[in-house]
């Protein structure tokens, strides 16, 4: 085959790839060329979704390492550390124990008093707000706040609580769901407990 | 192999790539799929029970109620996101080391299919959360943020290979890539074992099986319509890459054809140029 830049009769080809034969492969109408050199929009935009996607992974392990350098204790750390914990923010996880749970409220705000509890050891809790639609006496919840010394406002004291001059008071609730899905578990009421019973009523 | 391409296993060579991207096999997987998620459908919205437990309170019932019905969407879609980005990652490995296009492919479709589910794993949970554990997120959360990671690095993934640049670099890049975010998956699986009660996502309910009668029935039908449903798009995902690059491939022919015929244009006619030979075309591919 000729080769066109060596042939004085043939116009001069622009410098373009150089692929295949030696032939210039530069695509004479960009648009039309399927697979070649795409529109410099798709370049940036396929950039910037990289670009979103870094900074969403750096966003995210922000987050996570801001939000779980709080500690999260289970009710019987909690009340092991509380001299140590004073004042301080903290998670707790704990089952409510039944028939603890009153209403109450708090500055003139909806709350309720419950205890929880965690291998054996409970603590008496106040939340501020409304708790989660799931949230019932057997079924664990993890708590945010602080332990508070004394009673606490417009509450004589809990109904079946501890009563041990302290109290956690939380603003923020969630409901920790189990993974027990079998209606004949035989230990479930026992591991709703998780040990606190005696603690209740 | 042969399942991917709809024919015989061998080295797949561009001629014989399939014009589309349905097969006896797709149509029979597509079936099943069907099928399947009709009779998952019933399973979980009308024959299994909702989550309702008694309460440790005389005439109170724990649960999580209607709820649970999402389960059957939501678990199945996480194991078949491990399984989807585990096998991009093992075919990134494969091209890193045998440099065949094919593996490339496989990364690829796989990458997409495991995206797709990911996203569903964590839309569904999103949904769920809300009314089981009172919110819709939870940054302090190992599993969910690492879930969040894992699905952000592998849309990353997919960004990257529709930068432009030359073949063999994208897929080079992706499947470093592809074969690092791998490294998030047992993170993200064992993620509520490692920081067991530190944790609001719950631990795995099959590990433990912690489960029975119709609902464990309706979780396992869910796994197995997923897996089903998961195969047969990467089935078809892994052959639309395949015609991608050989449009790709063709264009580069016609390019060829096109200024072989420019050049020998001004020359005599009789010259045996042997145009529009596909000598390069597979560069493209």
């Amino acid at each position: 085959m000729p080769d066109s830049r060596g042939d004085p009769a043939s116009p001069p080809l622009p410098a373009g790839t150089g692929d295949g034969d030696g032939l210039d492969l530069t695509p004479r109408r960009p648009e039309a060329r399927p697979g070649r050199r795409p529109p410099v929009a798709r370049r940036i935009i396929s950039l910037l979704v990289v670009a979103g996607a870094v900074g969403g992974i750096t966003f995210a392990l922000v987050r996570l390492v801001t939000d779980a350098s709080l500690f999260f204790l289970n009710t019987d750390e909690a009340v092991e550390r509380r001299d140590e914990l004073s004042g301080q923010r903290f998670r707790m996880q704990g089952t409510p124990l039944a028939h603890s749970v009153a209403g109450t409220r708090v500055d003139f705000e909806q709350a309720v008093a419950f205890t929880v509890a965690f291998d054996g050891v409970a603590a008496d809790v106040v939340h501020v707000g409304s708790p989660p639609d799931l949230f019932t006496p057997g079924v664990p919840v993890v708590l945010e706040g602080r332990w508070v010394e004394g009673r606490p406002p417009d509450l004589d004291g809990f109904a079946c609580g501890v009563n041990d001059g302290y109290y956690f008071a939380s603003d923020h609730m969630l409901v920790k769901h189990d993974n027990e899905y079998r209606d004949t578990y035989p230990d479930r009421l026992e591991a709703a407990g998780a040990g606190g019973e005696s603690a209740g009523c | 192999m042969s399942i991917l391409l709809g024919r015989s296993p061998g080295r797949p060579t561009p001629e014989a790539a399939p014009a589309h991207t349905g097969s006896r096999t797709t149509r029979i997987l597509g079936a099943v799929t069907l099928a399947g998620v009709v009779g998952l459908c019933l399973c979980a919205f009308i024959f299994s029970p909702p989550d309702s437990r008694p309460g440790p309170e005389a005439g109170t019932r724990i649960g999580q109620f209607d709820a649970v019905r999402l389960m059957y969407v939501h678990v199945p879609a996480a194991i078949w996101t491990y399984v989807a980005l585990g096998t991009c990652a093992m075919a990134s490995a494969v091209y890193l080391w045998r440099r065949s296009a094919w593996w490339d492919r496989l990364a690829h479709a796989c990458a997409e299919i495991g995206v797709v589910l990911c996203a569903i794993t964590l839309i569904t949970g999103m949904i769920w959360g809300r009314p089981v554990w009172g919110t819709w997120w939870e940054w302090g959360d190992v599993r969910l943020v690492t879930t969040l990671v894992l699905f952000l690095v592998y849309a990353g993934y997919l960004a990257m290979r529709s930068v432009p640049a030359a073949p063999e670099a994208r897929a080079r890049r992706a499947s470093i890539l592809g074969l690092g975010g791998a490294v998030l998956i047992p993170i993200v699986n064992r993620s509520v074992e490692w920081w067991e009660n530190r944790t609001l996502h719950q631990q795995s309910t099959l590990e433990e099986l912690r489960i029975e009668d119709l609902t464990l029935f309706t979780l396992v039908l869910g796994i197995f319509v997923m897996g089903v449903l998961a195969l047969w798009l990467a089935v078809h995902r892994f052959r639309l890459a395949w015609l991608e690059a050989e449009a790709e491939s063709a264009g580069l022919r016609a390019a060829l054809a096109e200024r072989r015929a420019e050049a020998a244009e001004p020359a005599a006619p009789t010259a045996g140029s042997g145009e529009g030979t596909p000598s390069a075309g597979a560069a493209g591919s």
